[in-house]
């Protein structure tokens, strides 16, 4: 796709010249990113006709008005670190809304804060720990977009089991449509302010992202309130020392745990009842291999630290969690800390002993997801399939399917490493859980990335037939819609619906769908 | 060391993004997070190091050619290594040595930056980055009573730099150091005329054929002279000193101080009595070359091995610098000694810290881009109450100083040189 010269100068006059490029070095960050050449067979996808950084609602809906106009596709991001920001088969015109970076309100009362779209996690915790609230953590880390993780794509944290996931925080929503016109959400729409996400009338928010969001597909969101949850920490969260492995002071209401479990079902019970409880700030599912990666400067200290580790050991950490309880108050914090005991001791659980050096870097990633980042350091890139949100039992059921009937045979080929059934996973509020079945492999090791390519056709293909009762597929197969047509005779057929939203919300099928739907001809 | 021997680097760039800001857990006020001035100002990715790490991909791959648009991307950008350290807290990878070999490919491939020219030309020339005459280097100077090397022996050489040299208005900070020294009895010398550039800011600018020459140069003068110690109040010389000529293999065997070291050192031996009270809210502004950037060089070879299926790790292991290791405390405790003096702290500070917007070629090419960075750093000082910003570099005075004018900031800018004065 090329641009005609009156339509970039169509767009110039929406955004301004400075904020338009056409250079090619400049658009090729714009289709690089991590697992292109899983997709793709390159690091690069297709190369944008040009790039528009927008900074307000009125440029957005100003240029999806051009982009209808001139037939354009486009496509939103925030810090476009998730594959379905930046890449596509196809040319499109990334919208970058870097300069949308603000926090318009936090209503401490009501517990919700306003933000534009490029405000991060880390951005908002900032100031809303400064009023004794918290927004919800993604996984990724503190540099998601909390838009882009309520509206747009998944939103499974470490701190989801206090606050919810992305699909249950956004409230009131401003929406440009994939058309240009705008439609606000919930209490927005009634112009009763920010509040509610549901209005007069039937739910918009399910249309607007459902279970998994549609990556972009659907429209720009330009602004959402998002639900805020009570902090017990400080003001401010306090590190010290160096970096890469700076030291965390965890604050006095707030107390880190790292469980082992004797096994997946008693993994699995006590997890759920540690969710019943209400007690919990943070918990993720994930081996102790995680919190060494957290506390050691690069992957050659880490391999020092854990290469004469008897096989045992790891066969032991296999069922693991990390785990953070809160308290209003002293007598609170006393309360959770007993019931956690007798939970502990009733499901036999080790608490893994940890040095003020761990813990602390476990209580900044339970509140923030920091680290994450470092699944990359081990070798370049990841892959995270069956990406699911189900109940904790069907979850702990894949992971050891797909470790054991999937993962082990790449792994033990040496194609894909950090496989095997200790997936990451956390729980979402009180319904269930999120687990995903990580693996990393090299991209510039042409026989990994196959492996990788092999690994998610054999997802595809395997686990619907599994079936284990889950009631759909949504974000645990590839997003190649044949994968999910094939999928549909064992699950719940959503994607018809999403195509018929598709086609009546998008009737120029501008707003660009690799990772999507697209309407059936 | 050239740009394809990182290729493994690009490829690894994940477009993470958190080169663009200071390390999530610093954050403390969002109106002072960004960290990379140069993304902050222009706001495409390719203005940031892992828009860079792309381009040098591209370019190596031929899917890009020079333009000039390409050369802003790669030059608006003052190489202060903020970027480098925020990416090294969850990776190990290089953007920063992915930027300078990115510059050294260009200069080589002839592509030039028409505002570098006449600073090269300069430099050559009178061996100044300044555009002056060689002959004229040691007039600030005159009228001190300091032993001038023409062809003579010192053990301790103060090495005045180019910005401290030919900036009359840094001059007193110069003079003052030289009474410093003299007071607490170091025998020190100058090189007056004699004394040429380092090398390092030409090097930033992608020219490595002139840091390889003042090394060369700079190196012999000081055998011949017989100097075991350097002086210097220039945070870039100190930088170029210390690390640059290490990293290319020429490291001096002489010890080199960052004057506040030598501040430092007086100071707690008691040779150096600060006693007179200045009673002003300072904030310290921590120059890149002398923070991040003056972390101890690092040399490894080995290979790169898997282990555990891909899992990548090194024969021999490696170390990384990560900006733990610049000069920090030193010129806080400085400041901390001086009586009366109250120090508050920025918001981006140490390995975080926002550049003055000087470095890198940018003050010579993009005068506006440097004055707007310096700005931005100006209102931070405002912003936790500071009546003077505090450095330990010519060029961030020199640059502060500038962007007050331009400004209207109301604001004082000092060299920590000058306050020490005050107390003394
Ligand atoms: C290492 C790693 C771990 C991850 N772990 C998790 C995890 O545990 N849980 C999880 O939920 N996700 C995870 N992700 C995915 C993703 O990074 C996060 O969901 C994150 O929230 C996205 O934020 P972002 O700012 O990077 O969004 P972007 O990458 O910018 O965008 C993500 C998607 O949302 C769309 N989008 C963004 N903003 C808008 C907008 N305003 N309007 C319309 N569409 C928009 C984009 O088109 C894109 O499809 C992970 C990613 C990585 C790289």
């Amino acid at each position: 796709m090329t641009l005609s010269s009156e339509a970039y100068r169509a767009l110039e006059d929406v955004v301004g010249p400075e904020n338009i490029s056409e250079e090619p070095a400049i658009l090729d960050g714009y289709c690089f990113i991590w697992a292109n050449e899983v997709h793709f067979g390159d690091k690069f996808s297709a190369r944008p006709p040009a790039v528009v950084l927008p900074g307000n609602t009125k440029e957005v809906q100003g240029i999806v008005k051009v982009c209808n106009r001139f037939n354009i596709k486009y496509r939103a991001h925030a810090s476009g670190w998730e594959v379905p920001a930046i890449s596509a088969k196809e040319p499109f015109l990334p919208v970058d809304l870097r300069r949308m970076n603000r926090i318009l309100e936090i209503d401490r009362k009501n517990k919700f804060a306003v933000v534009e779209p490029y405000v991060s996690v880390q951005f908002l915790l900032t100031e809303t720990i400064k009023q004794g609230l918290r927004p919800a953590s993604v996984g990724c880390g503190p540099s998601a977009s909390i838009i882009a993780s309520s509206t747009s794509h998944f939103g499974c944290g470490t701190s989801n089991v206090s606050t919810d996931y992305g699909g249950r925080t956004p409230l009131g929503i401003e929406w440009v449509l994939p058309d240009g016109n705008i439609l606000r959400v919930g209490s927005l729409g009634t112009d009763s302010g920010w509040f509610s996400g549901d209005g007069p009338g039937p739910s918009l928010r399910g249309i607007m992202r459902g279970l998994s969001g549609p990556n972009g597909g659907l429209g720009i969101i330009t602004r959402t309130a998002v639900k805020l949850t009570p902090w017990y920490g400080p003001a401010s969260i306090k590190a010290r020392g160096k970096p890469n492995l700076y030291d965390y002071d965890v604050p006095e209401n707030l107390r880190v745990y790292q469980l082992i479990f004797q096994s997946r079902e008693h993994m699995t019970d006590s997890l759920m009842s540690i969710v019943e409880e209400g007690i919990a700030h943070g918990l993720q599912r994930c081996g102790v291999a995680v919190s060494v990666m957290l506390v050691t400067e690069s992957n050659d200290e880490f391999w020092d630290t854990v290469k004469d580790s008897p096989p045992e050991m790891a066969e032991m950490y296999k069922f693991a969690a990390s785990f953070m309880v809160d308290a209003a108050s002293p007598g609170e914090l006393k309360y959770r800390e007993q019931l956690v005991e007798k939970l502990l001791d009733k499901y036999e659980v080790m608490s893994f002993p940890m040095d003020d050096k761990m813990m602390g870097a476990l209580f900044y990633n339970l509140v923030t997801g920091q680290g994450t980042q470092r699944i990359f350091r081990v070798s370049g890139s990841f892959l995270s399939a069956v990406g699911a949100q189900e109940a904790w039992d069907t979850m702990g059921h894949i992971s050891r399917r797909c470790a054991e009937e999937i993962w082990a045979k790449y792994e033990a080929a040496g194609k894909i490493g950090l496989a095997g059934e200790s997936p990451w996973g956390t729980a979402l509020g009180d319904w269930g859980s999120h687990v995903e079945s990580v693996c990393v492999y090299d991209q510039l090791d042409p026989e990994s990335v196959q492996a990788t390519r092999d690994v998610i056709a054999e997802v595809d293909e395997l686990l619907p037939k599994w079936s284990l009762g889950m009631g759909s597929f949504e974000g645990c197969l590839s997003p190649a819609e044949a994968a999910q047509k094939k999928a549909a005779p064992y699950c719940l057929d959503f994607m018809s619906y999403e195509k018929k939203v598709k086609k009546l919300f998008d009737p120029n099928l501008v707003s660009e769908s690799t990772w999507y739907v697209t309407p059936d001809k | 060391m050239a740009l394809k021997d990182f290729e493994k680097d690009m490829m690894r760039d994940s477009r993470c993004s958190y080169c663009k800001v200071i390390p999530h857990v610093m954050m403390t006020d969002t109106r002072f997070i960004d960290v990379c001035p140069s993304v902050a100002r222009f706001n495409f990715h390719g203005f940031s190091a892992g828009g860079r790490m792309v381009a040098g991909l591209s370019l190596l791959r031929n899917r890009i050619e020079y333009t000039d648009g390409f050369l802003d991307m790669i030059f608006q950008c003052q190489m202060d290594g903020a970027c480098d350290v925020s990416c090294k807290i969850d990776r190990d990878l290089e953007p920063l040595q992915v930027m300078q070999e990115l510059r050294i490919k260009c200069i080589e491939d002839g592509q030039l930056i028409a505002g570098h020219m006449p600073v090269l030309e300069g430099l050559r020339k009178e061996d100044n980055m300044l555009q002056r005459k060689k002959a004229d280097r040691g007039k600030w100077a005159d009228g001190l009573d300091i032993k001038e090397l023409a062809g003579g022996k010192a053990e301790v050489l103060f090495h005045a730099g180019c910005r401290y040299s030919f900036d009359e208005e840094l001059w007193p900070t110069v003079k003052t150091g030289i009474n410093i020294l003299k007071e607490a009895g170091v025998d020190a010398a100058i090189m007056g005329k004699d004394e040429a550039c380092c090398g390092g800011r030409a090097y930033e600018m992608g020219y490595e054929a002139e840091l390889i020459k003042y090394a060369d140069h700079n190196i012999q003068a000081w055998k011949t002279a017989g100097v075991k110690t350097i002086v210097t109040p220039c945070s870039c010389c100190y930088q170029t000193f210390k690390v640059l000529y290490d990293k290319i293999g020429k490291k001096p065997e002489i010890e080199i101080y960052h004057f506040t070291e030598y501040l430092d050192k007086l100071i707690k031996e008691g040779t150096l009595k600060l006693k007179k009270k200045v009673p002003i809210k300072v904030t310290y502004h921590d120059p890149c070359h002398l923070g991040r950037l003056s972390e101890p060089w690092i040399h490894w070879s080995g290979k790169e091995i898997k282990v555990a299926g891909q899992m990548i790790v090194h024969d021999p292991a490696k170390k990384y610098r990560r900006g733990a290791e610049g000069v920090y405390d030193i010129p806080r405790d400085i400041l901390k000694a001086i009586p009366g003096l109250n120090l508050v702290e920025m918001y981006r500070i140490r390995e975080y810290a926002w550049c003055c917007g000087s470095g890198g070629g940018v003050k010579e090419a993009y005068p506006e881009f440097a004055l707007w960075t310096a700005a931005e750093r100006l209102k931070e000082a405002k912003d936790v109450g500071a009546d003077a910003l505090v450095s330990a570099c010519g060029w961030c005075k020199r640059n502060f100083t500038d962007a007050v004018k331009e400004t209207g900031k109301k604001i004082e800018v000092y060299d920590i040189v000058d306050l020490v004065q005050e107390a003394l």
